[in-house]
């Protein structure tokens, strides 16, 4: 799924550098290519600091550096920024329900040795732990919610054995630390990191009924949902009963807090200011790079930390558009979804949720007993003695001057299938492509759930226009923007080879070069129904290479295809299920296998009635 | 309320991009193959002009006074020619757009539109030069010059409405071209273009009434020749709302029938 880039740049709301960068730094980081993605958006990021998104980037940068002090006072002053302990302050005065604290404040437990600090606050503490060492630490809020906020920094081995664990009255919660993840304990799902090349900010909240561990801004992982209690414990260091193992280097440091509101809203919960907006621009980051299940989770979470008007529109536009890949069922999208609910009213919750079911598994394109008939003779249609004929008897005057182009086809092409039409040159293929595409009235019932485009090759070609305008008026017709077209000008003509001649009259061309043009403008736009009426075959041997390498890359783009072919190579290996057809019938409809030698073994049947042997076997290589 | 106008907006950007790129291509290519080039266009209706001029007033020996002078002849054959190229080019504007209209679902009107422009765009050209041969005849430019476009536009409707109307015509009846031809020549003979009203004997005057020219070129004639104020609005609004009713007809039937055309194209 794919939308202009200027809408994209709107909704992110960067210039086209900074989104190239954060565009290009995505992809490296979910393979953990880290250091190289963080430089670049570092460097972004101090030249547009207006973009909240991009602090807490800028600090990983700085602490990947091996800044560390540095990066702490960053860490430090972004929780200023963010009003956390302001908040807490307040919270302080809801604890218990509104009541004030009670006197035993919470305390510090500190066990084990090892290099540590610590500071505690009247209603928070600042923790920090270095290196090997068994220490532990542990502390009772007798809250009736925890935040905890952290950056952790580990390097290799000790796998688990540093935990951070909350102990609730009616449910408990461990997140494990592990070389490349964290792990929710409840749900065994996990956040990817990367600690051996930076630090990685986390929050692990405690509140109402489920947990909820946000991690580097990109993840946000939850618990299932079940009654809590007040939280009775915390402890954060070894996996007990693994005092003697080594941590290694593990680095870290907790800022742990507690006393929420016992009212607090969800969107209270948000980790820090901005995060659902960063959350929000993740999410149509990773959409437009291909991934809508990452990004239906990534907005599920911006939506559940605080959902602003735009998000909440943005996610349901995603939905809208991404419907074919998305599954009702998965946890973040029903979370989305129920916080839409919410905000906008069930009544639309319930239309996004029929809308995925009704694309997921939707039909792409189904024709019932569809029927194309043809006048013998359209020019005579109209004359006085046609007219009388046809009021005297319509029936005979049908039979004898019309003809069916196609009749009574049926069949179905689902999401995600590619159907092949076989058959000889006037079996209706083409014309059953047409009606389709909607070009061509028809008898019977098509129905198409999507926009279908016809891809053909030379439309509306000028002989006295160059390549260049060429192009713009092909483009123009296939549904596509000017803005758009412009922006693949250059792409199109390099792939045909003409850069040089962009501005050359289409006549002057050799018929290589006008074969190569129409290829490139009739495959320059990938809809999501395909129909293809036989584009292969165009320019030389080199171009054909480059041509099948493209139709392969629209193949895999497009969501359902309805291919006509005489090559029944590609029919084999690139369908599902074919039609084939003869005399405007359905011959075979099913496995593409079954309908091309069935194809083959009519044409070697009717071939060798006319004494020309094997020619059909031919055509198959 | 945003929301529900911008598709309108964006749909109508989109085919205002279309409708300017196909008339671009459409004007490099009629003009592209002549030496030339452009200056045909101001060249056409110069031609045109002189052609008139020859025949009514040097070949039919016509005496000052009772003809209009050579500058009414011209302003009224460009405006005249204006309206029978926008007429003929929607005629062939769907025909001529067969293997587009056959190949990929592409609104006709957009096609249709877009010759309309293109004769729009070359009507300008000879507008100017309208103005300027109304200057060298000595007319001198009055405030009235500032109410010919009401009759510009009463004439672009009636044009749209009968090139939407004649569109159709030539893709499902071809024979339609050459009556269409026929007729547009009988109605410019039978338009006061290159004779005034006065010169029609009385008892025939009010079969004037009924050809539209009759109204324009007495828009035309009273402000930019005879500098005079509009003074038939009557029959202006009659038209207006003859050309409305008949191009919402024709965009009616074009859009009920763009899948039928398949099979005549």
């Amino acid at each position: 799924m794919t939308f202009h880039e200027t809408d994209g740049l709107k909704v992110l709301g960067l210039d086209g550098a900074a989104y190239e960068v954060l565009k290009s730094a995505l992809l490296p980081l979910e393979k953990g290519r880290s250091s190289d993605t963080r430089e670049a958006l570092e460097a972004v990021a101090e030249r547009t600091p207006a973009y909240p998104a991009f602090r807490w980037y800028v600090l990983s940068g700085i602490l990947a550096k091996g800044e560390l002090p540095r990066g702490v006072a960053r860490y430090r002053s972004m929780q200023a920024e963010d009003g956390i302990p302001g908040r807490f302050s307040e919270c302080h005065r809801f604890v218990q329900d509104g009541k004030p604290l009670p006197d035993d404040t919470p305390r510090f437990k500190v066990t084990g040795e090892g290099e540590q600090g610590s500071k505690v606050f009247e209603d928070y503490a600042s923790v920090w732990k270095l290196a090997g060492g068994s220490r532990v630490y542990e502390c009772e809020p007798r809250a009736s919610g925890l935040v905890v906020d952290g950056l952790v920094k580990k390097h290799i081995g000790d796998d688990e054995s540093c935990v951070l664990e909350v102990e609730c009255e009616d449910a408990r919660e461990r997140v494990r630390f592990n070389s490349g993840l964290m792990v929710l304990g409840s749900t065994s799902e996990a956040a990817r990191i990367r600690l051996s090349e930076r630090f990685v900010p986390f929050r692990l909240v405690a509140h109402r009924d489920q947990f909820r561990l946000y991690v580097d801004g990109l993840t946000a992982l939850h618990s299932p949902a079940s009654r809590l209690g007040h939280v009775r414990r915390l402890r954060f260091g070894l996996l007990p009963g693994t005092e003697r193992i080594d941590t290694n280097f593990l680095v870290s440091s907790l800022r742990l807090c507690w006393g929420a509101k016992a009212r607090v809203d969800v969107e209270d919960l948000a980790p820090f200011a901005g995060f659902e907006l960063h959350l929000n621009n993740l999410a149509i980051a990773w959409w437009q790079l291909g991934r809508p299940s990452r990004a239906a989770a990534l907005f599920a979470s911006a939506l559940e930390t605080h959902p602003r008007p735009e998000v909440l529109a943005n996610f349901a536009a995603f939905v809208e558009r991404a419907a074919e890949d998305l599954e009702v069922d998965e946890p973040p999208l029903g979370r989305g979804l129920a916080v839409v609910g919410l905000k906008l009213g069930e009544e639309r919750a319930a239309q996004l949720r029929t809308i995925i079911r009704q694309k997921r598994r939707a039909v792409a394109i189904s024709c019932q007993d569809v029927s194309v008939y043809f006048a013998r003779a359209p020019h005579r249609v109209a004359h006085p003695v046609e007219v009388a004929k046809r009021l005297l008897s319509p029936r005979r005057y049908f039979e004898k001057n019309y003809w069916w182009a196609v009749r009574g086809v049926t069949f179905d092409l689902r999401y995600g299938e590619t159907l092949a039409i076989v058959g000889n040159n006037g079996a209706g293929k083409s014309t059953l492509l047409r009606a389709i595409a909607g070009i061509l009235d028809h008898e019977g019932t098509i129905v198409v759930n999507g926009n279908p485009r016809l891809l053909v090759m030379g439309l509306g070609i000028q002989e006295e226009l160059s390549a260049r305008d060429n192009i713009m008026l092909g483009c123009l017709y296939l549904g596509m923007r000017r803005r758009a077209i412009l922006a693949q000008m250059d792409a199109i003509l390099d792939f045909a080879g003409l850069t040089e001649f962009a501005d050359v009259p289409y006549k002057y061309y050799s018929d290589g070069m006008k074969a190569r043009l129409m290829f490139s403008v009739a495959t320059s736009v990938e809809p999501d129904i395909l129909l293809l009426d036989e584009l292969l075959g165009a320019g030389d041997v080199t171009f054909r290479a480059k041509a099948m390498a493209r139709m392969n890359r629209l193949l895999e783009r497009s969501r359902a295809m309805i291919v006509v072919t005489h090559n029944l190579t590609f029919a084999r290996e690139k369908a599902k299920r074919a039609v084939y057809m003869e005399k405007g019938r359905v011959v075979y409809y099913g496995e593409a296998n079954r309908a091309v030698d069935l194809y083959l073994e009519a044409g070697a049947q009717e071939a060798g009635a006319q004494g020309r042997g094997d020619q059909y076997l031919l055509e198959e290589v | 309320m945003r929301r529900s106008l911008w598709p309108l907006v964006s749909r109508l950007a989109y085919s205002a991009e279309i409708i300017w790129q196909l008339s671009r291509s459409e004007l490099v290519t009629r003009y592209f193959q002549r030496s030339l080039s452009y200056f045909w266009l101001a060249l056409e209706p110069l031609l045109l002009a002189f052609t008139f001029f020859f025949l009514t007033l040097v070949l039919s020996g016509a005496r000052a006074g009772a003809h209009p002078d050579y500058a009414e002849i011209f302003m009224g054959v460009v405006f005249w020619n204006w309206f029978r190229s926008t007429a003929n080019a929607g005629m062939v504007s769907l025909l001529s757009a067969g293997g587009i209209l056959k190949q990929v679902r592409f609104p006709p009107l957009l096609l249709f539109l877009s010759r309309m422009l293109t004769e729009a765009i070359a009507f300008t050209f000879s507008l100017a030069l309208v103005l300027a041969v109304l200057l060298l005849a000595g007319r001198r430019p009055t405030v009235f010059w500032l109410a010919a476009p009401v009759g510009l536009g009463i004439q672009f409707l009636l044009s749209l409405a009968l090139g939407a109307w004649l569109s159709m015509l030539g893709v499902f009846l071809r024979d339609s071209i050459t009556i269409v031809n026929f007729g547009l020549g009988l109605l410019m003979y039978v338009s006061p273009i290159v004779y005034r009203v006065e010169l029609v004997p009385a008892r025939y005057r009010w079969l004037l009434v009924w050809n539209p020219f009759t109204a324009l070129m007495r828009v035309y004639l009273n402000t930019l020749v005879d500098a005079a104020p509009i003074d038939n609005w009557g029959a202006l609004w009659a038209w207006t709302a003859v050309a409305a009713v008949l191009l919402a007809g024709a965009l009616w039937a074009v859009g009920k029938s763009k899948r039928k055309m398949y099979r005549f194209l």
